[in-house]
């Protein structure tokens, strides 16, 4: 294929012999970073409601920002762990925010996602049932002590002991602890406001 | 009420909210404290709190947390000690090095997934401006040129999303000295697919 005449070709990053001490492949070094980060990435970021898409989007910009941060073998040679965790950290920041952008913009141009199963008219009393449990449960996890309340919510939302206690810092014995007390209140609280398993039966998703 | 039925519910809860498209603000910033263990224990739980709120803030937390996963900013206790790092760091690079002064096995290869190469040929007359260009890859996010000299010297690399890349002015190659040249490939599956190895001497008028 000739060179493009009518636009310029999009050169990421570029080096020649002045930046380059006698520089090996890049590839296996940022290879390395990659895999372990498209890892961590499929580990947990399915059950938290990332897209196959999304998770390889992310993959492929760390990756690229990895190729353009460490062209040269000197720079991989002497990049410390913490210029590569700056480099990957920053690549997942701006994934973040572009993601954050493209949320927003739905959510202006699609008001109709705010709808929701009430607007089928054969689901409606189905969906209001679920609605109120749904908002009962909301209201009584909000309600509960703050340090029991966000172990309650990462439980809930699949997390692990093992990674509560890891992300708060806590020991197993305490996370465990709060765990269980946050729980109990949170069942309690749904007791004493007549939500009950039967409730929760009767209005399947 | 079972740990699973309340599960079910908040991933209700959590389907919800996100259709009303109601999104809890939590910074970026904000989820670097909870990861680097920073600030109060308060303010962390606070904020994880915030952050399980909604699947998206959670997605992004998690996009976060892999690349802090991935390069840690420093290395665990449980790492390879450092020199012996280094020296797995060294006996790859040299791994590497010795690839490269033979022309990559992959390269050679020639499959039909490999890039085909387009110009320049093996010679090239010196005083013009030489123009690398190769055939577009299914599904390629980015290329990465690579010339070389007979020692293994980098001459120039570059990474681009085109598929030509223009030797900038301020690199030179000598003439009649033998240079060799490939591109890489990176393809967001399947990973990244390599050119043949060209030969290539600038040749004086």
């Amino acid at each position: 294929m000739p060179p493009r005449d009518d636009q310029p070709p999009t050169v990421l990053e570029s080096s020649s012999t002045g930046e380059h001490a006698r520089s090996p492949d890049v590839s296996p070094a940022i290879d390395d970073v990659v895999t372990q980060f498209g890892d961590a990435m499929r580990r947990t970021a399915r059950r938290h409601g990332l897209s196959e898409d999304e998770i390889d989007d992310a993959i492929q910009d760390v990756r690229i920002r990895l190729w353009r941060a460490l062209g040269t073998g000197e720079k991989i040679r002497r990049a410390p762990a913490s210029y590569l965790h700056r480099t990957v950290v920053s690549a997942a920041i701006d994934f973040i925010r572009r993601r954050r952008a493209r949320r927003e913009s739905v959510m202006k141009d699609d008001d109709v996602s705010a709808l929701s199963v009430e607007d089928v008219p054969g689901r409606a009393d189905r969906a209001l049932n679920e609605s109120e449990v749904a908002d009962q449960v909301a209201t009584a996890i909000d309600d509960l002590v703050e340090s029991r309340r966000a172990v309650v919510r990462m439980y809930l939302a699949g997390y692990e002991r093992e990674e509560i206690a890891s992300l708060l810092g806590w020991t197993e014995a305490k996370t465990r602890n709060l765990l269980y007390r946050g729980l109990d209140d949170l069942r309690a609280t749904l007791t004493a406001r007549g939500i009950t398993p039967e409730s929760v039966r009767r209005s399947p998703t | 009420m079972s740990d699973e039925a309340l599960r079910d519910v908040y991933a209700r809860i959590m389907r919800k909210r996100d259709a009303t498209g109601r999104v809890t603000a939590v910074s970026v910033e904000q989820m670097q404290v909870v990861l680097e263990r920073r600030g109060s224990e308060e303010d962390r739980v606070r904020t994880l709190d915030a952050i399980m709120r909604d699947q998206e803030t959670r997605a992004d937390f998690e996009i976060l947390r892999a690349a802090y996963e991935a390069a840690p900013k420093h290395p665990s206790r449980t790492a390879l000690p450092y020199a012996f790092a280094a020296a797995l760091v060294l006996f790859v690079g040299a791994q590497v090095w010795r690839q490269m002064r033979t022309p990559p096995p992959d390269a050679l290869r020639g499959s039909g997934a490999a890039v085909a190469v387009v110009a320049p040929g093996p010679s090239a007359p010196a005083g013009v401006p030489l123009h690398f260009t190769w055939h577009r890859v299914a599904d390629a996010t980015a290329y990465a040129i690579q010339i070389v000299d007979a020692d293994g010297g980098v001459a120039y690399s570059a990474v681009t999303t085109d598929t030509a890349v223009v030797l900038p002015d301020n690199v030179r190659l000598r003439e009649d000295r033998a240079y060799r040249w490939w591109v890489e490939a990176n393809r967001p599956t399947g990973g990244p697919v390599k050119s043949l190895v060209q030969p290539l001497r600038v040749v004086g008028r």
